[in-house]
């Protein structure tokens, strides 16, 4: 483990001279560092510099080719195949579980594909246009990329989830190798469709490159097509050919019975040899050596292999086609000291021979060492958790997955536009996947109020209700600062916090005793049960509600709420002139609508203000001030009416019906 | 692969400090020319500076935002024994969008050179630690976060040696009592161990230290608290002489026992890297605690990541671009490429960094 | 030409980007087949505008042009059949138009229609009557322009500052808007007090989209954000005649079917794209009995029926759940179109069986 972390510590070099003398960063999200230059200080003395050039900032940013345009879809149609996964092992019966991993692992890959077929199209257009830039050179990068991904993943996907360890692998193998190298395929074509086919120059290449792969019905084909199909010597060929036993796991053959047949007809083939069928025909002696398993011949064909696994796999094809999963190993290590030498393999064939030892943590490490970021080895470490949990086998890697699915999650939200996929990650990432999920969402921008709500909904969804609360006071917040009350109430009331909604609601009284109305009416007079979160919008709604009342004319509640509201001191003193004077007319009317008890309460309320507001020496704001310059003007007035309709009120509670 | 992109600050002298707020878009600096500057970032990612004022009377050390729920409110600290709390008062001139900053308080009870400040997390209310050259932590704190006009003193920690950093614990369950690491940069090597931990016992009302991190002895520059997601022990960087990475996981205390007891930690030290060769002056924690960007004396600054087995390492480091004559002609060294990423995902502002071998870098075992 | 009675087809296409708005650009002729859409995006450093063309078979929209729009596409209108108008997240309209080549072209901007003290507001949604565009935004106003010209032709803010996030035109002078808190409000454009005012629901539930039936103008569709879709008669508009719980979270579209207007079709947050077909509560009973008069389909809305109301409607789940929000859709024959968060479009061919 010591060894690697060489391998992926780079060095990254910015270029500025005023940097050199010291530079300091800091982090201003999850994957954006911020560098400046900054020599060290001693915080008791003050260090000057006289910049020639003003100070520069670097904005550092990691950057992943799947952040590219065209490699962008992989993450949004991964997540999908990813939950789907999660979902599908938690209800699932043993004997379905390997269909349902390969049916996701299949999914991954043809992702894969479809990305790798629309770059290969876009590279196709540009090279019809003729233009070599850049972006041509990554995308050619991004579809090597792909190719090796999908190869890599198909092998994992043989190794890991379809075999079983005891079991025969070829086949398996043999199907991979005709995915990955149809070169043959397009040869045999090349040369068919020529008008004499048997003197294309490829043409015996073909043939040599289709039986390498076991596609004996193709060879077969092409053999037909030679003049001197009829003769002897290519009946011969051709029925070795057609008799060449291939295992299949289902077909109903046992493994001793078909090795039986295949010494057998090997047995044949190597008889045929050497009573010289084929002297006549050096290509087809060359074939029928290679039917026989001779290594020499096998190896002297290399060329046309290409890569040391298609040697491998055709040279077990010949010499030992029910090798056992666990022996591949050695056969691998050989062919590549056949191929080249241990001195020029790349890292993608070190990937390939740990998945051939069946080493899993090996492959997911050399991945990680060659990609920049973690959307392959998360997948496929998540796969192979959950192959390995359903097979009740011994499980090491969960704390792997959760590591790699954290830091590609992290990555995801890093990203500007990707943070929900990353939020969909973090489900399924354990306790700290959770943890995270609520910092992610907390630090969200909150740009605008869509993104706010989408936010809002993906917290509540995962009840982070400190989210769905620290979103709206920073919005209503916001609200606030641009004068906007009565969407700073909605918001406040939605956050569920008294300090702040009292603070709006004191603000909108301040705002109607300077403009005389209310601006948000309507939102005061439906709060329902919201009203209760603070005394000071309790306050507001009753306030409102009373004006209701007046309006609709329906005078003695109207009368009783204003008092009790006055009584029950739910008011702000600095609202108290504003209220009396609302009493006004009330109380000047013929009808005593204020009983005398009312009366008694707005008098006690009167004597308390006159009091305050002689020995007030308070600063307070200027709609105050006018309030209270207006309530002075109409003291004299108010006290009238007050003794006027206490007398009324005395007199009416006073009278005996009739 | 890294993009970077160049801000000119027109700092006249030297940067201090660079703190970002909550969302990371909006960054103030501030510097030895007594000024900060504050930025916005826009949609499309450029930084303009919306406000640049004189703050102090000396070098502006430290400046920190608050959390976006008290309001847009910054704290600076000086070389003028001061600290100040500001305000912004957005107002639309007709003209435009006119943003300024408000001194609401000014914190003038340190004696020495105010070296550090720091807001407490959001669910301790409004507060705020300053730490001197004087070796004294004053905590203070905002009761009505409506009114930022008064401030109070609330607690005073003598640390008997002149304090160079703070860090607040950022756990934001109430679950743990909050926690505050200093760190100290007296030369004197004999005095012991140069970072502290404090605890605030809510019965008592008193901070306690609880911990010193003995094998700390050099002086400590910088300290830092890393966000904890969902961990059950805190993750502590400290830059002193090299990089060290505590680990401190809380003893689970008998509750049976006197309630008023301190919490003692496990104090494991996770990391030790000399890879700066030199002084480390600077650590700085990513968003989620999973990286730590380290800034040292070498002129480099290192990012430090922990492996699925809790092992850290480091995992990229930038320099200044050397440019030796001899290999000026080699391409793997100097040039930058300039130019749109294909991609589109970033404009042509962005340049890509180029990787390079360091010369004298030293592999490891 | 009739079509083949196939099976509803889901076509899924990655694109890349989030896909904020989407709408059918209106054919030729009325009865023609729905061929060319525009999808606008949102959340990118560099949002764009793409003009899609749709083939007949069952395959995805292939991508004709785009062309970059600086913030979030946040509602898409068509003016004419040529010109649209999108409505900016930095709180500007643009007109844009169709060329003979299929490309965009920009014909006209206002900036800063929308605004608040601090900065831009967004611009929430659009409307138009085929002559003026009403826009509505975040600052609580709502704008009238004029194609052509720059002055804003009126300018109605709404106090309290909350934010409007929907509108439509309901008559040729009047517009429908709904805001934050719930209000539904109906405005003669050539007044400023509105003409009528009403709440979706007592709790303070915002509307967040609208939708007009086609032929019948006081019939509204509104969606709201706790997921319940409503319908109105302004006429008469105190109380909603229908109230469905449609979404498990905020609707983000309605819309009616523009030739067959008892299928109505919701997109919300929660990733679903819902079909409601009312069609079989306005069948007229099959034996009529002498003298008695026969109640017509078409001139009665089965919206207003009230075995609608008591929840008559047959609905279906149009794709496999979504794990994030579908922002948009549009339909227009038997195609519907829909954009999500996941960077995908959808095109559904046959949705109307």
């Amino acid at each position: 483990m010591e060894g690697d972390s060489k391998h992926s510590a780079k060095t990254w070099s910015i270029p500025d001279p005023t940097l050199a003398s010291g530079m300091c960063g800091t982090y201003s999200g999850i994957n954006t560092l911020m560098v400046f230059p900054n020599r060290p200080v001693h915080h008791n003395d003050e260090p000057h510099t006289s910049m020639l050039t003003t100070a520069k900032l670097y904005q550092i940013e990691s950057f992943s080719w799947l952040w590219g345009r065209h490699m962008r879809k992989l993450v949004n149609e991964a997540v999908g195949t990813f939950i789907g996964l999660q979902k599908a092992v938690v209800d699932v019966e043993t004997d379905n579980c390997k269909l349902i991993l390969v049916k996701k692992s299949r999914e991954y890959r043809s992702m894969i594909q479809a990305c790798y077929s629309e770059i290969s199209e876009q590279l196709q257009s540009m090279k019809e246009k003729g233009q070599t830039s850049d972006e041509e050179k990554e995308l050619i990068e991004c579809s090597g990329l792909l190719s090796k991904m999908e190869l890599i993943l198909s092998l994992f996907e043989i190794v890991f989830i379809e075999t079983k360890p005891g079991s025969i692998v070829l086949s398996h193998l043999i199907s991979w190798i005709h995915q990955h190298f149809p070169e043959c395929l397009d040869r045999k074509r090349e040369a068919m469709e020529s008008e004499h086919p048997h003197q294309h120059p490829v043409y015996w290449e073909a043939v040599y490159g289709l039986v390498l792969q076991g596609r004996t019905e193709d060879v077969r084909q092409m053999l037909a097509s030679h003049p001197n199909a009829g003769t002897d010597a290519f009946l011969s060929i051709d029925e070795l050919l057609r008799k060449m036993p291939v295992y299949q796991v289902y077909a109903g053959v046992s493994e001793p019975e078909f090795t039986v047949r295949w010494y057998h007809w090997q047995s044949e083939c190597e008889r045929r040899l050497q009573e010289g069928h084929f002297t006549a025909y050096h290509h087809l002696t060359i074939l029928c050596q290679i039917l026989c398993g001779d290594q020499s011949t096998i190896t002297s064909l290399r060329d046309l292999m290409d890569t040391w696994y298609h040697f491998m796999v055709s040279t077990l094809l010949f010499t030992n086609p029910t090798i056992k999963f666990f022996r591949l190993h050695a056969a691998a290590q050989d062919a590549i000291s056949a191929m080249r030498g241990e001195d020029m393999t790349t890292s993608l064939d070190h990937v390939l021979l740990a998945a051939m030892e069946a080493d899993a943590l090996q492959v997911i490490k050399k991945c990680q060492h060659v990609l920049d970021n973690n959307w392959f080895t998360a997948h496929i470490t998540d796969l192979l958790y959950h192959t390995l949990s359903l097979r009740n086998e011994q499980n090491s890697l969960a704390k792997l997955r959760e590591s790699l699915l954290l830091d590609y999650a992290s990555d995801l939200l890093g990203h500007s536009s990707h943070w929900q996929v990353g939020i969909l990650y973090l489900d399924h990432c354990g306790p700290s996947g959770i943890a995270m999920a609520q910092l992610a969402l907390h630090k969200i921008t909150l740009t605008d109020d869509s993104r706010a709500r989408k936010v809002i909904h993906m917290a509540s969804d995962r009840n982070f209700d400190a989210v769905v609360d620290s979103v709206c006071k920073v919005m209503g917040r916001r609200a606030l600062s641009q004068n906007r009350l009565g969407a700073a109430i909605w918001w406040g009331v939605r956050s569920r916090d008294s300090s702040f909604t009292s603070h709006v609601a004191h603000q909108i009284l301040h705002k109607y005793i300077a403009e005389g109305r209310f601006e948000s009416a309507p939102l005061l007079d439906q709060l329902g049960p919201a009203m209760l979160l603070s005394d000071t919008l309790t306050f507001l709604g009753k306030y409102r509600e009373f004006h209701t009342m007046y309006q609709d004319g329906n005078f003695k509640n109207a009368a009783s709420l204003l008092v009790s509201l006055i009584s029950s001191k739910l008011a702000p003193e600095y609202f108290w002139p504003i209220l009396l004077l609302d009493a006004l007319p009330l109380l000047n009317s013929e009808e005593p609508f204020i009983s005398s008890e009312e009366t008694y309460e707005l008098m006690y309320c009167m004597h308390n203000l006159s009091q305050s507001s002689s020995k007030s020496t308070k600063q307070s704001p200027m709609e105050t001030e006018a309030a209270k310059v207006s309530f002075l003007e109409k003291e004299k007035e108010i006290r009238l009416s007050l003794s006027n309709n206490l007398a009324r009120a005395l007199m009416h509670e006073g009278t005996v019906e009739d | 692969m890294f993009m970077a992109k160049t801000i000119n600050t027109e700092h006249k002298d030297l940067i201090h400090d660079v703190s970002f707020d909550f969302y990371g878009r909006r960054m103030a600096t501030c510097s030895s020319d007594q000024s900060v500057k504050v930025w916005d970032m826009g949609d499309d990612g450029e930084w303009t500076c919306t406000c640049s004022w004189k703050t102090h009377c000396g070098s502006v050390w430290k400046v920190t935002w608050a959390h976006p729920e008290f309001g847009q409110i910054l704290a600076t600290c000086s070389f003028d024994r001061t600290a100040a709390i500001w305000e912004e008062i957005v107002t639309d001139s007709g003209h435009g969008i006119h943003s300024t900053w408000i001194k609401r308080a000014g914190l003038v009870d340190s004696r020495t050179s105010v070296t550090d400040v720091k807001f407490a997390p959001k669910l301790q209310g409004l507060q705020l630690a300053t730490c001197s050259a004087d070796g004294v932590v004053r905590i203070y704190e905002a009761p009505d976060v409506m009114n930022l006009n008064q401030w109070s003193l609330q607690h005073e920690i003598n640390c008997k040696v002149p304090c160079s950093c703070i860090s607040w614990n950022p756990s934001s369950s109430g679950l743990h009592s909050p926690l505050i690491a200093v760190g100290s940069d007296d030369p004197n090597q004999s005095s012991g161990g140069k970072a502290f931990i404090y605890e605030f016992s809510a019965n008592t009302r008193k901070w306690n230290r609880v911990e010193t991190l003995i094998n700390v002895v050099d002086p400590v520059h910088d300290i830092a608290f890393a966000p904890n997601l969902g961990r059950s022990y805190h993750l502590l960087g400290i830059a002193t002489k090299d990089v060290r990475i505590f680990t401190l996981k809380p003893i689970k205390q008998d509750t049976s026992q006197n309630q008023s007891s301190l919490s003692s930690f496990e104090v494991r030290q996770a990391g030790r890297f000399d890879d700066h060769c030199s002084a480390v002056w600077r650590v700085c924690w990513n968003v989620t605690g999973t990286i730590l960007a380290s800034s040292g004396d070498d002129g480099c600054v290192r990012l430090w990541k922990a492996n699925y087995l809790d092992i850290w390492r480091c995992i990229s480091t930038f320099r200044e671009n050397v440019v030796n004559v001899a290999d000026s002609g080699n391409s793997s060294n100097t040039s930058q490429q300039q130019g749109a990423s294909s991609t589109g995902y970033h404009t042509a502002r962005y340049f890509k960094l180029a990787p390079t071998a360091h010369p004298s870098h030293v592999p490891w075992h | 030409m009739s079509t083949m009675a196939g099976a509803t087809s889901l076509c899924q296409k990655y694109v890349s980007r989030k896909i904020k708005t989407i709408r059918w650009k209106p054919g030729l002729s009325d009865y023609g087949r729905a061929e060319t859409f525009v999808s606008g995006s949102w959340d990118e450093m560099e949002n764009v505008l793409e003009v899609w063309h749709v083939p007949e078979a069952d395959d995805d929209p292939s991508a004709i042009h785009e062309v970059k729009h600086s913030d979030n596409v946040n509602d898409i209108q068509y003016v004419t059949r040529d010109s649209f108008a999108t409505g900016g997240g930095a709180g500007g309209v643009r007109l844009f138009q169709h060329s003979s080549g299929g490309h965009l072209e920009e014909k006209f901007s206002w900036s800063k229609v929308h605004h608040f003290l601090g900065g831009a507001s967004p611009c929430t949604a659009l409307a138009s009557n085929g002559d003026q565009i009403a826009s509505v935004g975040e600052d609580g106003r709502l704008v009238i322009l004029n194609p052509g010209h720059k002055q804003v032709s009126r300018n109605i803010e709404n106090v309290g500052g909350c934010s409007l996030y929907a509108v439509i035109y309901v008559r040729a002078s009047e517009v429908l808007t709904g805001n934050m808190q719930g209000h539904l409000k109906l405005w003669d454009i050539r007044s400023n007090q509105p003409a009528k005012a009403t709440l979706i629901s007592p709790d303070q539930i915002a509307v967040c989209t609208l939708a007009g039936h086609p032929t019948q103008q006081h019939l509204v569709a509104a969606g709201g954000e706790d997921g319940a879709l409503t319908l109105w008669d302004m006429r008469s508009a105190y109380q909603p005649i229908t109230v469905i719980a449609a979404h498990s979270g905020p609707i983000t579209e309605v819309r009616f079917h523009p030739s067959s207007p008892e299928h109505l079709l919701t997109c919300g947050l929660d990733g679903q794209i819902l079909h409601w077909d009312a069609s079989a509560a306005g069948r007229p009973s099959q034996l009529p009995f002498k003298n008695t008069k026969q109640q017509s389909g078409p001139s009665i809305s089965v919206w207003l029926s009230s075995e609608v109301a008591q929840g008559s409607i047959d609905t279906t789940c149009i794709i496999p759940v979504s794990h994030l929000p579908v922002n948009t859709l549009d339909v227009e024959g038997s195609v519907l179109i829909a954009g999500s968060d996941n960077e995908a479009i959808y095109t559904i061919r046959n949705v109307m069986l």
